[in-house]
């Protein structure tokens, strides 16, 4: 029959955990096999067996929310373009979640109640309720518990299954509650990285990519084809990485956002979520239509390590994205997210940058050192002109030299010292920094011990108006991977303040750096110049990474999700 | 289509910051030298940065001959307007155009990014150009002029064209006016600039109280409007207008 395999993955666990838990008690010596594992049962009664353990009359609690969780089954396990929930009982489907019924022999009658439309329950694989069927079912009694199974068809939909001893009237029920979309934070283990790799007529990202492939072997890092994609290096905008999961059970999800290539539909990355990763268990998807702006791109959406924030654990962390009140990704997005509630959303101002990104300014890094585990690393000006300051005013920048598209027409430090403007539009964008940063810490509950000042200075490229980037290359803007042999790493962009660009030990920048980076982190700057930075973008800007997935919502994510309900 | 004759009345001037601008070939000895870049530049598409616009990457844009192709192809003005607009930005600080040229260009968005030339020149023909640049038809091309006028040297005439630009029909560009003549320190223009904290444009309302407050804080604490501004709707404003209250620098 189909839906077996992970159904018998995720209860034979359980199973182990339930046998040892009850011979440590020394209970149940008499009750009978449960059919769904080597366990077991927890008397004579009807009861239902999900993998956090029994559910029965006299010992209802694990029905009570989220009680028994699958996934969304938006998936197309059997590749026929259609999604699997939209046809009962898919071939090869594997996204079903497993409860086993324990009848004791006797009639017992099931009855479905909240979002029918949006469940299914299958017994032995027939479809049995729900979705455009029946709302009651009568299970007969039999030996063997009965094999049900249980599929939503989008996240968070709830149901309750009342299920009632027809003999003894006995009753219990139970919640239906399926997973809501998580998206990933930068302390999930990475699976993958993937960057575009570009060559040409002096436009090369050769030294990054190849640093890529030597920190994270090649079997861990994805060349994203420059031809095939239209030279659109922009790999972070394009899409988001997240998943939904039950016991046993896990989709990965990918937010194709409405960028399009940028506009141009079929062009530039729009395909590469699609080439890349279609197939079983995996959904790609969106929300709302029309053109998008740039603060609904992929870079402009950001997850936090867990935290608490008065007194309430996010164990998945919370969303942030950039915006204001007048600019903003859009409603439908938002309204998405702000649905899935387990991370809860908050916005900041981005609108200050060209680019519109919050990954320009912020980020998170794993410490296991921290109070939190992790911490929140934002731009500061202050830092760079410390830096700045400490250097000896005639040491040229050969990188920042070149005028056009090449550089910054600057030739030495002291001319970046010298620069009134510049340091009050950075006064500028600093007070802006520092509002942001108040807003983190209020909505992520940090303190300042949690925080890292990464050194930056921003200015007003050509073609932005008053809206402003990184001059130096914006180091806050990396990734977060483990190396071939696990060690953490940090991606960064190479900063270039300094006149032998072939010797980052001679670079203050970089040393000013490492001294703020905890030492359990691998460090290496790479040079993103002439492909990300100028091109608005950095390091973070130009990759992507797919993460491990450890989730156990339904045990202490909960919380966050009964007020909807 | 642009002529020789605009071609010629390009001003090219030496840089300290790219000494080799002073040798900047011709199109055509370019094309002759380096073929291969010549049928480049004829060819390429620029590509899109992750703001969405066009630009032109790479180093091989940075040699004298490359620049001379880019800017041939430029002036041969047979490109869309963002093209164009790539292709200005594109020109290291050699170059810097005059007013009757730039003002020739029909698209503002043209007109804006010639000017932009001017902030990696610093010189004080840059600052002349902005000048009249204040006086565009366009609105974004007077606020690009009041915005690029914080970064260059200040003269007489510049100053002028800031104060005008304080009463300008366009919010953005009052409020670059404002910010350009607090970064610059022109303590005369404090009177002038005082008006705006009543502007109905709260980023002009922003980059005046903040201008005042580099020109004369002390003064500034005192202006009646800083305590109606310190109730203001606008989080940003309230708190810079508190502090100036409680004498936060």
């Amino acid at each position: 029959m189909v839906h077996v395999q992970k159904s018998i993955k995720a209860l034979s666990l359980t199973s182990v955990l339930i046998a040892l838990a009850f011979t440590g008690c020394g209970k149940d010596s008499e009750t009978t096999d449960t059919g769904g594992g080597d366990s077991a049962g927890p008397g004579d009664g009807v009861y239902l067996e999900l993998p956090q353990g029994f559910v029965q009359s006299d010992n209802a609690n694990l029905g009570q929310f989220p009680g028994w969780v699958g996934v969304p089954n938006l998936d197309d396990d059997d590749e026929d373009g259609t999604v699997d929930f939209d046809q009962a009982g898919v071939d090869g489907d594997n996204d079903l979640a497993t409860a086993w019924l324990e009848t004791a022999g006797r009639q017992v009658e099931l009855r479905l109640s909240g979002s029918t439309q949006g469940i299914r329950i299958y017994q032995n694989g027939t479809f049995i309720l729900g979705r455009d069927g029946a709302t009651e079912a009568v299970i007969e009694g039999s030996d063997a518990p009965v094999e049900l199974e249980l599929e939503f068809n989008d996240f968070l939909k709830t149901g309750v299954l009342l299920v009632t001893d027809l003999e003894t009237d006995e009753e219990f029920s139970v919640a239906l509650t399926a997973a809501p979309l998580i998206l990933n934070h930068h302390l999930q283990s990475a699976i993958e990285v993937m960057a575009m790799k570009i060559n040409f007529q002096g436009y090369s990202n050769k030294s990054m990519i190849d640093t890529y492939k030597n920190k994270l072997g090649n079997q861990r890092f994805i060349e994203v084809d420059y031809d095939t994609y239209d030279g659109d290096p922009w790999v972070q905008d394009e899409f988001e990485f997240g998943y939904m999961n039950a016991p046993g059970l896990q989709i990965d999800f990918i937010f194709d956002t409405l960028r399009n290539g940028q506009g141009q539909a079929g062009r530039g990355l729009d395909n590469f979520p699609e080439d890349q990763y279609e197939g079983p268990d995996w959904v790609i998807d969106w929300w709302g239509k029309g053109q998008a702006n740039s603060l609904d791109y992929g870079g402009n959406l950001e997850i936090s390590p867990p935290v608490e924030v008065d007194g309430v654990q996010y164990p998945y962390g919370r969303i942030y994205y950039g915006g204001a009140s007048n600019y903003s990704p859009k409603q439908q997005t938002k309204d998405a997210l702000d649905s899935m509630r387990i991370q809860k959303p908050f916005m900041v101002d981005s609108t200050w940058l060209c680019v519109g990104h919050v990954d320009e300014y912020s980020t998170t890094i794993p410490d296991a050192s921290a109070p939190k585990g992790f911490r929140f690393v934002i731009a500061d000006t202050h830092s760079a002109w410390e830096v700045l300051n400490g250097m000896d005013p005639t040491t040229s920048l050969p990188q920042y030299k070149p005028g056009g598209y090449g550089g910054h027409s600057i030739s030495n430090v002291g001319e970046i010292l010298q620069d009134n403007a510049l340091k009050s539009l950075n006064e500028e964008v600093q007070e802006i920094l520092d509002s942001e940063k108040a807003k983190f810490m209020t909505e992520l509950g940090l303190t300042e011990e949690d925080i890292i000042y990464m050194p930056s200075l921003f200015e007003e490229p050509r073609g932005c108006g008053s809206y402003v980037a990184a001059l130096i290359p914006g180091m806050t803007n990396l990734i977060v991977a483990e190396e071939k042999d696990g060690t953490p790493a940090l991606f960064v962009a190479d900063p270039f303040l300094r006149e032998d660009l072939g010797d980052q030990s001679t670079d203050p920048m970089i040393a000013a750096v490492r001294d703020r980076i905890p030492e359990s982190l691998n460090l290496h700057f790479v040079d993103d110049w002439d492909v990300y930075h100028m091109g608005l973008g950095e390091v973070h800007c130009g990759s992507n990474v797919r993460r491990e997935v450890t989730s156990e919502w339904w045990v202490d994510g909960a919380h966050l999700l009964e007020s909807g309900e | 289509m642009k002529t020789m004759t605009t071609l010629l009345s390009l001003i090219l001037l030496q840089s300290s910051a790219f000494a080799g601008s002073s040798t900047l070939p011709t199109a055509d000895e370019a094309r002759q030298s380096h073929p291969d870049l010549a049928q480049h530049v004829a060819e390429f598409a620029p590509m899109r940065n992750r703001a969405g616009q066009l630009y032109i990457p790479g180093e091989w844009t940075l040699s004298p001959e490359a620049q001379a192709l880019l800017l041939e192809r430029f002036l041969g003005g047979t490109d869309a307007t963002d093209v164009r607009v790539a292709l200005a930005y594109s020109l290291d600080d050699s170059h810097l155009f005059v007013w009757d040229d730039i003002q020739r260009e029909a698209d503002p968005e043209v007109r804006g990014a010639l000017l932009h030339l001017a902030k990696a020149h610093r010189s004080l023909e840059g600052s002349a150009l902005l000048v009249p640049a204040l006086g565009d038809s366009s609105a974004w091309v007077r606020s690009e002029a009041a915005r690029l006028a914080g970064y260059m040297p200040m003269t007489e005439g510049l100053e002028k064209a800031l104060l005008n630009g304080l009463v300008d029909s366009t919010a953005k560009t009052r409020a670059m006016s404002a910010r350009s003549l607090g970064w610059q320190n022109v303590e005369k223009a404090f009177d002038a600039i005082v008006p705006l904290l009543q502007d109905e444009n709260p980023e002009v309302i922003d980059h005046a109280l903040r201008s005042l407050s580099t020109l004369d804080r002390a003064r500034t604490r005192t202006l009646p409007a800083v305590e109606t501004l310190s109730q203001s709707p606008y989080p940003k404003i309230a708190a810079r207008a508190q502090a100036l209250q409680r004498d936060v620098p």
